[in-house]
């Protein structure tokens, strides 16, 4: 069956790209959420990897979840590519958000093209006493993006997210993803199969356009809002259909 | 007296342009149609003589279209001030610095959720309208050359309560949370949600709602060229009107839809045309016929004006006996 189904690319903006073109002064936010069982390494690898001119980018992994020689074994690149790995886990025992920035991106000095995929920041959340969405928002997310990258790529899981808020903890998860919303430019949102399990489907991925004000994007590129079926095969190769 | 359709799009577009006083403009939107990428771009479009200062705290770097100057709020904070003079007198100071006193000042802020509920009203008086105080003739001036805009998220109104660690004491006390001191201080609310009918990715309102309770966001929403908005005016007197619209950001019209809400009879409005087909009476009435029917002065109208009060008029007959006794008085 499934080999019947056309390979689809990946495409976000109008004009087939996948990373934004912008400015020198401006940002971009792309959130990819997930559920539990649908990790999506594949698509930070399709990001990264798939863009026609990703050679102009730097791209830095870090990861508040994962240590670093995981994430080296998961993400592929061909060699060419500017890749820096930045190890997180342990910051999650920081007390300080602007001594997280100053220790473990000290050496990026120039924020020009600079991509930081960035996971699961919401787990600061828990692990620092008394924090809020607005000071994760205002003291790291929002100073990384003021002098260290240009474009973040946000990666969270959306388990936290609950509808009924009922502690000072849910209401700071909650509103944690909200803003993710009306700060992103693209939303990816990686589901699992509503049935359950098929052996040709993996899952679908929506792609939405965020609540950003759009008109920074460079000429008339719009986002695409598309919902593509997934299916990650054996060996880890991901194929998208409609 | 009603106010005609055809004088709520002035208004709005007065209230764009900002020529009606108000010490804030509201805007409350949601999580499908944020304020950003729609309605913010209307001001300047209304009034391109406007001096748009955009105080960004959801957005870092991109200066909105709309706007002159973008301060990046979150920048100028002092978060270990304890007063709102510490903390927040840096960026005060900032955005009033950008204002241009030959220009009407628009100040944007994007959104008003990052200003603790302690600090709100501070917050507005500082930025909107100034008292200054002139010396020569020994009187308070109003320098009137300033708005405030702030953009409230209504997403978790309810809980709001647990914004704060110390809620606490805030729970039990009775200061009312941050939605109740902005609708009190804005003379206009611009409240903006999607038309989640014309969605076609989703069936209806409640299939939004399990979407949203998993985080997952249908497409086609944060529709720029559509969206719908209700305009709150409060008036000096106290008289307060609401009015619906349609909205198009991308080619500026307002259409009215408060006729379309209000229903007028029980049966839906006026209108008839699903009955196309159905029966071999005409039911459908020409404009003309309309016309002539409104015009039908009806027998009861005279009776409605009551100029000679309610008295009870009784004329004694000869066939009618006069009772001394009342048959329903008392007995005691």
């Amino acid at each position: 069956m499934i080999s019947l189904q056309q390979n689809q690319d990946l495409v976000v903006f109008s004009d087939h790209k996948i990373l934004p073109h912008i400015d020198n002064n401006g940002q971009s936010i792309y959130s990819i959420l997930y559920n539990n069982g649908t990790y999506p390494l594949w698509l930070i690898n399709k990001i990264i990897n798939d863009d026609s001119e990703n050679k102009k980018y730097n791209f830095t992994i870090s990861s508040f979840i994962n240590n670093n020689k995981f994430m080296k074994q998961v993400i592929k690149t061909s060699s060419d590519l500017k890749v820096d790995f930045v190890d997180l886990t342990l910051s999650l025992q920081s007390t300080n958000l602007p001594t997280i920035i100053e220790n473990k991106f000290k050496h990026i000095t120039k924020k020009e093209g600079n991509v930081l995929v960035l996971e699961q920041p919401e787990l600061l959340l828990s692990s620092m006493e008394n924090l809020t969405t607005t000071n994760l928002f205002q003291q790291f997310i929002n100073n990384l993006l003021l002098d260290k990258f240009q474009h973040l790529i946000i990666v969270s899981n959306i388990d936290f997210y609950s509808s009924y808020i009922n502690s000072f903890h849910q209401y700071q998860y909650t509103s944690y993803y909200q803003s993710l919303q009306y700060k992103s430019d693209v939303l990816f949102n990686v589901k699992p199969l509503r049935t359950g399990f098929a052996k040709d489907i993996s899952g679908t991925l929506t792609i939405t356009k965020g609540g950003a004000d759009s008109s920074h994007f460079a000429g008339k590129t719009k986002v695409v809002e598309n919902e593509y079926f997934f299916f990650v095969n054996k060996d880890g190769s991901v194929k998208l259909f409609y | 007296m009603a106010l005609g359709t055809h004088n709520s799009t002035v208004l709005l577009k007065r209230a764009f342009s900002l020529k009606e006083t108000t010490p804030l403009v509201l805007v409350l939107d949601t999580l499908l149609q944020t304020a950003t990428s729609s309605i913010l771009s209307e001001f300047k479009q209304n009034n391109k003589a406007l001096n748009v200062i955009y105080v960004g705290f959801d957005n870092v770097n991109n200066k909105p279209a709309y706007s002159d100057f973008l301060v990046k709020g979150f920048a100028f904070i002092d978060t270990k001030g304890k007063t709102f003079e510490t903390k927040y007198g840096k960026l005060i100071q900032l955005v009033n610095g950008k204002c241009d006193a030959t220009k009407h000042n628009l100040i944007i802020m994007d959104n008003i959720n990052y200003i603790e509920n302690e600090f709100i009203l501070d917050f507005i008086n500082s930025l909107s309208s100034v008292q200054n105080y002139d010396l020569a003739n020994s009187r308070e001036e109003l320098v009137n050359n300033k708005t405030l805009l702030t953009v409230y998220h209504k997403d978790n109104v309810d809980y709001e309560k647990f914004q704060e660690v110390s809620n606490a004491s805030f729970e039990n006390s009775l200061f009312p949370n941050t939605l109740q001191l902005l609708t009190a201080s804005a003379n206009i609310m611009l409240d903006i949600n999607p038309v989640i009918t014309d969605n076609k990715f989703v069936d209806d309102e409640e299939d939004v709602d399990n979407n949203l309770s998993k985080f997952h966001i249908p497409r086609g929403f944060n529709n720029k060229t559509n969206y719908q908005l209700e305009l709150t005016h409060k008036r000096k007197s106290g008289r307060v009107t609401t009015f619906k619209f349609i909205v198009d950001s991308e080619k500026h019209e307002y259409i009215d839809d408060t006729k379309v809400i209000k229903v007028e009879n029980p049966f839906g409005n006026n209108d008839i045309s699903e009955f196309d087909g159905m029966t071999t009476f005409n039911l459908k009435s020409t404009d003309k016929q309309k016309k002539a029917k409104e015009n039908v002065e009806l027998p009861f109208m005279e009776a409605q004006q009551f100029t000679s009060g309610g008295a009870i008029v009784y004329e004694f007959e000869k066939d009618d006996d006069y009772d001394e006794e009342d048959p329903f008085e008392d007995p005691f």
